[in-house]
């Protein structure tokens, strides 16, 4: 019984962090589809959802000002949700720049101040962007050449990780940024096979038409609006050459912030479209189980990994359990090292939702 | 040597952050988007200096970088 559970459970961490990406390589040797790209100019809104962000706005604004794009031909939509720290003020001094602020004076959440912004947005084609990430100006323009293409409903620019505090300055590679890395990879292999697996929320735009509003409360806009289109058919891909830049994350522990979030959006994702889970009725059942849910899965089957071995200390095994202990005692040593950065997680995880 | 170690806690923390995940997922009921707002996403350096560095620094390193 151990046996069987050790294996299966070996054989399941091993396919969700090493064997599914393997998989998707040796795929797209096989299997590829290429976007038919074609220049364009429409209507664009560009959509800005934000709670407290006064110390990102005045920057975010002029980043999307400085697009690549004819000003007649693109609308700035800022949606403020409930903001307290004056992120209002700073979004109305741009009014006369043509800045369309949306104001609620409570906090609804990010879904409905989105469902807000889009009731009032004419573009033609939604581009989302979050309050503090940096566009590039040509950004738009590649986003918007995979649109051209009928077969796709959403296109997802890429996030950069930059380290700032390094001396060249360029993509990140602490162990955040290194796994951001890796996610990018499979991302990347995804949509030349298929389509990807939600988008970035940071970067990415749809046609208006394929909108519709979002539920209360919805954590992830940025995968429910993109696996809505795939249910209905349309391929969600990945534009390398639409970047959006941000800082990595100072540390794994802030890092670990964003990923409950994340992981959260993704357990509600499952409660709100269930057909993902249908292999009849999604397109790409494959890549959302093996991407999606086995990450979901992955720690309750480390811990099954860790147990069985208890039970079998001899052999092969013995030397499996003495890595696996190893691996826990650095990533304790680790936790030890990192302490101090403020959040705790592992001590209180309950903290998270009630800061 | 500190790096080495950050890999093994960095795994160990974003599995750890799936049940964490589904801990606020059941707890959350419908009012979890709204209270995860401020969840901060990626840049996160809990100094109120670094913080207020970030929104001119990312582009001028951006425009270094690229």
């Amino acid at each position: 019984m151990a046996t069987t559970i050790f294996w299966a459970s070996f054989a399941a961490v091993f396919y969700v962090y090493c064997g599914y990406p393997l998989l998707l390589f040796l795929l797209r040797m096989v299997v590829r589809k290429p976007v038919h790209k074609a220049a364009w100019e429409p209507f664009v809104s560009v959509v800005i959802a934000a709670h407290n962000e006064r110390e990102h706005m005045e920057t975010k604004i002029h980043n999307c000002l400085d697009l690549d794009y004819p000003r007649d031909k693109l609308e700035i939509i800022l949606s403020l949700d409930g903001p307290t720290d004056g992120t209002e003020r700073v979004a109305r001094r741009h009014e006369r720049h043509g800045i369309r602020v949306i104001h609620w004076p409570t906090r609804t959440g990010k879904a409905e101040a989105l469902n807000r912004a889009l009731a009032a947005a004419k573009g033609e084609v939604i581009l989302f962007a979050d309050a503090r990430q940096q566009i590039h100006p040509g950004a738009l323009r590649e986003l918007l050449a995979n649109l051209q293409d009928c077969s796709v409903g959403a296109v997802s620019g890429e996030l950069v990780l930059l380290d700032r505090l390094s001396e060249h300055n360029g993509e990140s590679s602490n162990a955040v940024g290194i796994y951001w890395r890796y996610e990018k990879w499979i991302r990347t292999m995804e949509s030349d096979i298929a389509s990807m697996v939600g988008a970035t929320g940071a970067l990415y735009a749809i046609r208006r038409s394929f909108f519709t509003p979002l539920p209360k409360g919805t954590i992830l806009d940025d995968v429910l609006i993109p696996m809505r289109l795939v249910l209905r058919g349309k391929r969600v891909v990945f534009e390398p050459l639409a970047k959006t830049y941000d800082n990595v994350a100072c540390c794994p522990e802030a890092e670990f912030e964003r990923k409950v979030r994340t992981l959260t959006g993704n357990y509600q994702l499952l409660a709100q479209l269930p057909d993902l889970l249908l292999p009849w009725r999604n397109p790409i059942f494959f890549q959302f189980v093996s991407h999606k849910v086995g990450r979901l899965l992955a720690p309750h089957f480390l811990a099954a990994l860790f147990v069985s071995n208890c039970f079998l200390l001899y052999g092969n095994y013995l030397v499996l359990f003495g890595i696996q202990v190893a691996w826990y005692l650095s990533a304790l040593a680790g936790r030890v090292m990192a302490r101090g950065h403020g959040v705790d997680p592992v001590a209180k995880p309950w903290v998270l939702k009630h800061r | 040597m500190k790096s080495a170690l950050h890999f093994p806690y960095a795994f160990v923390l974003m599995n750890w952050a799936a049940v964490v995940g589904f801990y606020c997922f059941i707890r959350g009921g419908e009012s979890i988007g709204q209270d995860i707002w401020t969840m901060p996403h990626h840049s996160h350096n809990h100094s109120a200096t670094r913080h207020s560095e970030r929104g001119t620094s990312v582009w001028a390193s951006a425009r270094q970088w690229n």
